[in-house]
C-alpha cells in the first residue's frame, strides 16, 4: 500500500517503556505499548484507528508527532522520515501535522485567553506578523470552527466542552496543517454536541483539504467518519479494511466482539425481546 | 467566571480568616512606617547626644508645674550619678518644650530622593524627644527602629524576591527537562539543603570581607539568604513541573513547536503561582530572622546603620534588660513581623492551597 | 401491569452557592414498577444523578431537596427518619456508581466488605454471611470466588470491581438497584458483559432497576422504559420500542438523530446550540432556545407532561 498520494506512512514501530522498580529504578522489564505497527495513511482521505483503552492508540499518535522519542521504526511524513531528519527541518514540517487531544478540558491552558492559545502557534510560525493581522488571522479561525470572534479575549472555562473542543481544532487549523490526528476528540462530549463537532470536522475537511488520523473507542463514530478503519489491540494492529468491508463483513474474530458489543438502537430494543 | 472574579473570590474567602487579614493590616502599617521613616522619625538614625546615653523615655506632659492644662510638652533632662556611679536623669522644669506638629528637623531624603526637614512631630531648641528611650551614644531608639525596619522588613522581601527567581527557574528547568539536567541540579540543591542554614550562613559571611560599606552589606545578606533559600522552593516546583510537563496543554504547546524555555515560562511556572504566593509569605520570616542573627553576631548591617538585628546586639547583655528595657523594643517588632506573615501564610494556605501541600521551609 | 414500587412527585431539588442558584432538578415526576428496567437518559447536567441522589436523601451541602414526594413501599422516603432511611439505603434500594473502584474502600478485602453490608443489614450467622459472599460473588460471574474474595480493591480490573460492587449492591435483595452510568468508564465489551450480567440478575433476583445514563443507545437495549432528561426535567417518557420508533419531543428525535452511524455516512442532525447553564435557564420551556419548533408560546411557560398515546407522556406544546 505505497501509493503517491500518501502521506503518511508509520512503517515497523515500536515504543516499549521500560518497567522500573527499586530503589536504583533497575528496568525489570518493558512494557510494549506499540509492537510493531504499520500504518499508512491516504492524502485527503480519514482513517480511522479503533480500539479498547490501553491498546495504545494515544500512545502510536503521541509518537507520531513525535512527543514520545522512545522509539523504533520508520515514521515518514509526505516521504521525508520523521526519525531521520535534522530538527530544523523538523519544525518547518511539524506545522503540517497537528494533533487535537481528547480532553478538552485538559489540553487547553487555562491561563491563557482564547487568542493567546491560538496565537501561540502562529507566532511560531510568522513570528514577523502583525498584531492587527494575529487578531484578523485568529477572528477567522474562530468563525471557521463556528465561534464568535468575539469570544477571543475570553478564558477555556467560560467555554462549554463542545465549544472548547472547538478551540482545539481552530488551534491546530491555524497553523495551516495538512493533516490532524484527532485523539479520541469527541468521546468526552455529550452525544447533541458530538454529532456537532464530527460535521464541522467533515465541513473542515472538504474545505481545507485535510487528512485525518481519526483514533476513537467508539465504532459508530470511526464508522461516520472514516474510509478505512485500523482495529488496534494489545499495541498491534489486527485487522485493516475499507469502513464497509469491516463493519459488513470484519475477518477478525475480536473486531467481531467489538462490533458486537456496541450498543446498537435499532438492533436489540429490550422493549422488543422482553414482552 | 472571569479569571477576575476568581482572584476576587480568593481574597473574598481570605476575609473568612480574621488573623490573617489582621495580619495583613498590621504588615501594611509596618511596610508604611519603613517607608515613611524619614518623616515619622524625630531624628536622623545617627543623631547622636553621647550626653544622653541611655536615656529613659521622655515623658511627655500636659500639666505644668502651675497644676494648667497646656498643648503636650516635654522638659528638657540632665543626668548626675547616684552613689553606685549609675547615671541618673532628671527633669529641668523651668523651661517647657512644646511638642510640635510638622517641625524642622534633621534633613533626610523622602523614599531616598526628595530631600526634606519636615518631620510628624519634634520638638524644637536643645531639648530632645526620647519616645522609647535612648542607646548608648544616645539616639533616638523609636527613630532608629523605624529606619531599622526599612533594612529588615525589605531584605526578606527583596530576599524571597531572588530566592523565587533562582528556584523557579531552577525548578522548573529541572522538572521539565529531566534526565540529567534534573539530577544535576537538584543534587546541588539537596547539598544546600543538607547543611545546616545558620552554618551555611556563617561560612558564606566568610567569604566576603569584614569591612564591606552599608550598601554591600545589604545585598550581602541578601545573596546570603536567597543562596540558602532557593533549593527548597526549587524542589517543589520541579514536582510540579514534572506532574504538568504530561499536561495536555503542555504537549498541545510541543506539537506546535513552542521552544522549551518558552513552555517552562509560559505554561509551567505561572500554574506554580498559588504554591509561590504561599510559600513567599510563610518563607520571608526566615530572612528577616536570618538577617536578625547576622546582624546581633555584629556580621550584618554594621553600625551605625540600623537594622532591628543590630539594635537588638544592644540587649544582649542582661545588665542592659535590667536597668534599659526599651532596647528590646525592636525584638518587639521582629517578634510582630514573623507572626504576622506566619499567620497570613496560613490564611493564604488555606484559600489557595487547601490540600496543604506545601511544607514549611 | 405491574404494580409501582417507587414514585417520585414532583421533586425539586436546588444548589446553592455562593452567587448562584443551580436548579439542578425542576419538578421531576416519574414511577419505577415492580420489577422493571427504567433508563433515565440525558446529557451531562441534566440532573439525572442528582434525581437519584435526592430520592435516596444523598445530595450534599449546598445541595437541598426543596419539595416533591418519593414513594417506595408505600413510604415517602423524604420524610423517613434517618435512621430508617438508613436500612432502606442499601438494603431496600441499592446504588452503584460510575466508578467502582472509587467506591471500594482499597484497604479492606472484598469480602469484608460485602460482609460489613450483610452485618448491618441482615442476622445472618458468620457462617452463613461467608456462604452468601462465595454465593454473591459467583453470581456475578467472579471466577473461583472462594479465592478471589481475599483480593484488595486495587488487584481487580473495571469490570471486575463493577461486578464486586453489583454483587454488595445485590447481597441484601434490593427491591431496587439504581446504577449511576455503571459502564462509562468501561471499555465496550467489558459494558456489554456488565450489562448482560445486569440483564440476567434481574431476570433470576427480580428487582426493579434504574439505570441512568447519557447512552440512549445502551437505554434502548437494557431498559423496559425511557424516560429522557432535560435541563432538569423529564421531556418524554415512554416504553423503549415506542420512544426509538416514535420520538415525540423534539429534544429526544434532536438526540437520536446526533447518534451517528445509525444510518451511512451523511451529515448528521445534530441539535444547535449547547446545554443552558443550570444557573440561567431560558424562560418558558427549557428547550426553547435550541429547539427547531419553537415558537412563542414555548417561551411564555414551560409546558405540562400529557400523555400523548397510552403510557406515553411528553412535556412539549408542539406535539
Amino acid at each position: 500500500m505505497n501509493d503517491a498520494n500518501e502521506i503518511l506512512s508509520v512503517s515497523g514501530l515500536h515504543v516499549h517503556f521500560p518497567l522500573r522498580r527499586g530503589v536504583l529504578s533497575r528496568t525489570v522489564g518493558w512494557v510494549k505499548a506499540v509492537d510493531g505497527v504499520d500504518l499508512s495513511v491516504p492524502e485527503g482521505s480519514t482513517v480511522g484507528l479503533v480500539g479498547e483503552s490501553g491498546c495504545g492508540k494515544t500512545t502510536l499518535a503521541r509518537t507520531v508527532v513525535r512527543l514520545i522519542r522512545e522509539r523504533e521504526g520508520r515514521i515518514a511524513f509526505q516521504g521525508e522520515d520523521l526519525t531521520q531528519i535534522p530538527s530544523a527541518r523538523l519544525r518547518q514540517l511539524r506545522r503540517h501535522l497537528q494533533l487535537v487531544f481528547q480532553d478538552p478540558f485538559a489540553s487547553l491552558d487555562p491561563r491563557f485567553t482564547v487568542a493567546q492559545i491560538l496565537q501561540e502557534g502562529l507566532r511560531i510560525l510568522e513570528p514577523k506578523l502583525s498584531k492587527d493581522a494575529r487578531d484578523r488571522r485568529t477572528a477567522e479561525m474562530l468563525t471557521e470552527v463556528g465561534l464568535d470572534p468575539e469570544s477571543m479575549t475570553r478564558y477555556p472555562h467560560e467555554f462549554s466542552g463542545g465549544q472548547r473542543q472547538r478551540i482545539s481544532i481552530a488551534r491546530a487549523l491555524i497553523m495551516r496543517p495538512k493533516m490532524i490526528i484527532l485523539d479520541e476528540p469527541v468521546s468526552s462530549l455529550d452525544v447533541s454536541v458530538q454529532a456537532q463537532v464530527l460535521n464541522l470536522l467533515r465541513d473542515l475537511q472538504r474545505r481545507f483539504g485535510l487528512t485525518y488520523l481519526f483514533i476513537a473507542h467508539d465504532l459508530d463514530v470511526i464508522r461516520h467518519m472514516s474510509d478505512e478503519v485500523y482495529v488496534m489491540r494489545a499495541g498491534r494492529i489486527i485487522e485493516q479494511a475499507s469502513t464497509e468491508k469491516l463493519f459488513g463483513k470484519p475477518s477478525q474474530e475480536y473486531t467481531r466482539r467489538l462490533l458486537d458489543a456496541s450498543p446498537r438502537i435499532d438492533a436489540g430494543e429490550r422493549g422488543t425481546h422482553r414482552r | 467566571m472571569t479569571q477576575q472574579t476568581l482572584k476576587k473570590g480568593r481574597l473574598r474567602k481570605l476575609r473568612h480568616h480574621p488573623l490573617a487579614m489582621i495580619s495583613l493590616w498590621v504588615l501594611a502599617a509596618l511596610y508604611m512606617s519603613a517607608l515613611f521613616a524619614g518623616f515619622l522619625a524625630p531624628y536622623h538614625f545617627d543623631h547622636e547626644d553621647r550626653a544622653a546615653s541611655y536615656a529613659p523615655p521622655t515623658k511627655i506632659r500636659m500639666i505644668d508645674e502651675e497644676g494648667h492644662l497646656r498643648w503636650p510638652f516635654i522638659y528638657k533632662t540632665s543626668f548626675t550619678f547616684d552613689e553606685y556611679y549609675n547615671r541618673v536623669y532628671v527633669e529641668d522644669t523651668t523651661i517647657r518644650y512644646p511638642v510640635r506638629l510638622l517641625v524642622r528637623g534633621d534633613q533626610y531624603r523622602l523614599f531616598g530622593v526628595f530631600p526634606s526637614r519636615i518631620h510628624l512631630f519634634g520638638v524644637e531648641g536643645d531639648a530632645r524627644l526620647y519616645l522609647w528611650g535612648a542607646d548608648s551614644r544616645g539616639r533616638d531608639l523609636f527613630s532608629r527602629v523605624l529606619y531599622g525596619g526599612q533594612i529588615s522588613l525589605s531584605i526578606g522581601l527583596v530576599g524571597v524576591a531572588i530566592s523565587l527567581v533562582i528556584g523557579l527557574t531552577v525548578g522548573g528547568i529541572s522538572g521539565y527537562f529531566g534526565g540529567r539536567t534534573d539530577t544535576l541540579l537538584m543534587r546541588v540543591s539537596e547539598i544546600l539543603m543538607v547543611i545546616p542554614g545558620f552554618y551555611l550562613m556563617l561560612a558564606l559571611r566568610s567569604v566576603f570581607s569584614y569591612s564591606l560599606n552599608s550598601v554591600q552589606m545589604y545585598f550581602m545578606i541578601v545573596f546570603i539568604m536567597s543562596f540558602i533559600g532557593w533549593p527548597g522552593i526549587a524542589r517543589v516546583v520541579r514536582g510540579m513541573a514534572i506532574s504538568l510537563r504530561e499536561r495536555e496543554f503542555v504537549l498541545a504547546a510541543r506539537t506546535l513547536g513552542v521552544p522549551r524555555m518558552k513552555i517552562i515560562f509560559r505554561h509551567i511556572l505561572p500554574h506554580t503561582f498559588s504554591y509561590v504566593v504561599v510559600a513567599a509569605s510563610i518563607s520571608v520570616p526566615g530572612y528577616i530572622l536570618g538577617e536578625s542573627a547576622l546582624s546581633l553576631l555584629g556580621l550584618g548591617i554594621q553600625d551605625p546603620y540600623a537594622s532591628w538585628g543590630n539594635l537588638l546586639s544592644e540587649a544582649m547583655a542582661v545588665s542592659q534588660i535590667r536597668f534599659h528595657p526599651w532596647v528590646l523594643i525592636p525584638g518587639v517588632f521582629i517578634f510582630l513581623t514573623v507572626m504576622a506573615y506566619n499567620l497570613l501564610g496560613d490564611g493564604l494556605r488555606d484559600v489557595y492551597d487547601p490540600k496543604r501541600q506545601v511544607v514549611r521551609r | 401491569m405491574a404494580e409501582e414500587l417507587l414514585r417520585i412527585d414532583d421533586l425539586h431539588t436546588s444548589f446553592f452557592l455562593e452567587d448562584s442558584v443551580v436548579r439542578a432538578v425542576e419538578g421531576v415526576t416519574f414511577s419505577v414498577r415492580r420489577g422493571e428496567a427504567l433508563g433515565l437518559v440525558g446529557e451531562s447536567g441534566c440532573g439525572k444523578s442528582v434525581t437519584a441522589l435526592s430520592m435516596l436523601r444523598l445530595v450534599q451541602e449546598p445541595g437541598r431537596v426543596l419539595r416533591g414526594r418519593v414513594t417506595f413501599s408505600g413510604r415517602d422516603l423524604l420524610t423517613l427518619p434517618e435512621s430508617a432511611m438508613r436500612r432502606v439505603r442499601g438494603g431496600e434500594i441499592a446504588m452503584i456508581f460510575q466508578e467502582p473502584k472509587a467506591a471500594l474502600n482499597p484497604v479492606f478485602t472484598i469480602e469484608f466488605q460485602i460482609q460489613e453490608m450483610l452485618r448491618v443489614h441482615t442476622a445472618l450467622s458468620k457462617a452463613d454471611r461467608r456462604r452468601r459472599t462465595v454465593e454473591l460473588l459467583d453470581k456475578v460471574g467472579i471466577a473461583e470466588p472462594a479465592q478471589r474474595m481475599k483480593d484488595y480493591p486495587h488487584q481487580l480490573s473495571g469490570g471486575q470491581a463493577q461486578r464486586v460492587m453489583t454483587a454488595m449492591a445485590l447481597s441484601c435483595r434490593p427491591k431496587l438497584l439504581v446504577a449511576d452510568e455503571p459502564t462509562t468508564a468501561l471499555d465496550v465489551t467489558v459494558q456489554a458483559r456488565i450489562m448482560r450480567l445486569f440483564r440476567q440478575l434481574q431476570e433470576e433476583i427480580e428487582f426493579a432497576f434504574v439505570l441512568i445514563t447519557h447512552d440512549i443507545a445502551l437505554c434502548a437495549q437494557a431498559a423496559d422504559r425511557i424516560a429522557v432528561m432535560y435541563a432538569g426535567v423529564i421531556v418524554e417518557i415512554a416504553a423503549t420500542r415506542e420512544l426509538i420508533r416514535n420520538p415525540l419531543h423534539p429534544y429526544t428525535r434532536g438526540l437520536l438523530d446526533s447518534l451517528p452511524g445509525r444510518t451511512a455516512r451523511r451529515e448528521l442532525r445534530s441539535i444547535p446550540g449547547t446545554v443552558p447553564d443550570p444557573a440561567a435557564k431560558p424562560p418558558g420551556c427549557f428547550f426553547s432556545s435550541r429547539c427547531p419548533l419553537a415558537e412563542a408560546r414555548c417561551r411564555d411557560e414551560l409546558p405540562e407532561m400529557r400523555e400523548i398515546a397510552p403510557d406515553h407522556w411528553v412535556r412539549c406544546v408542539r406535539v
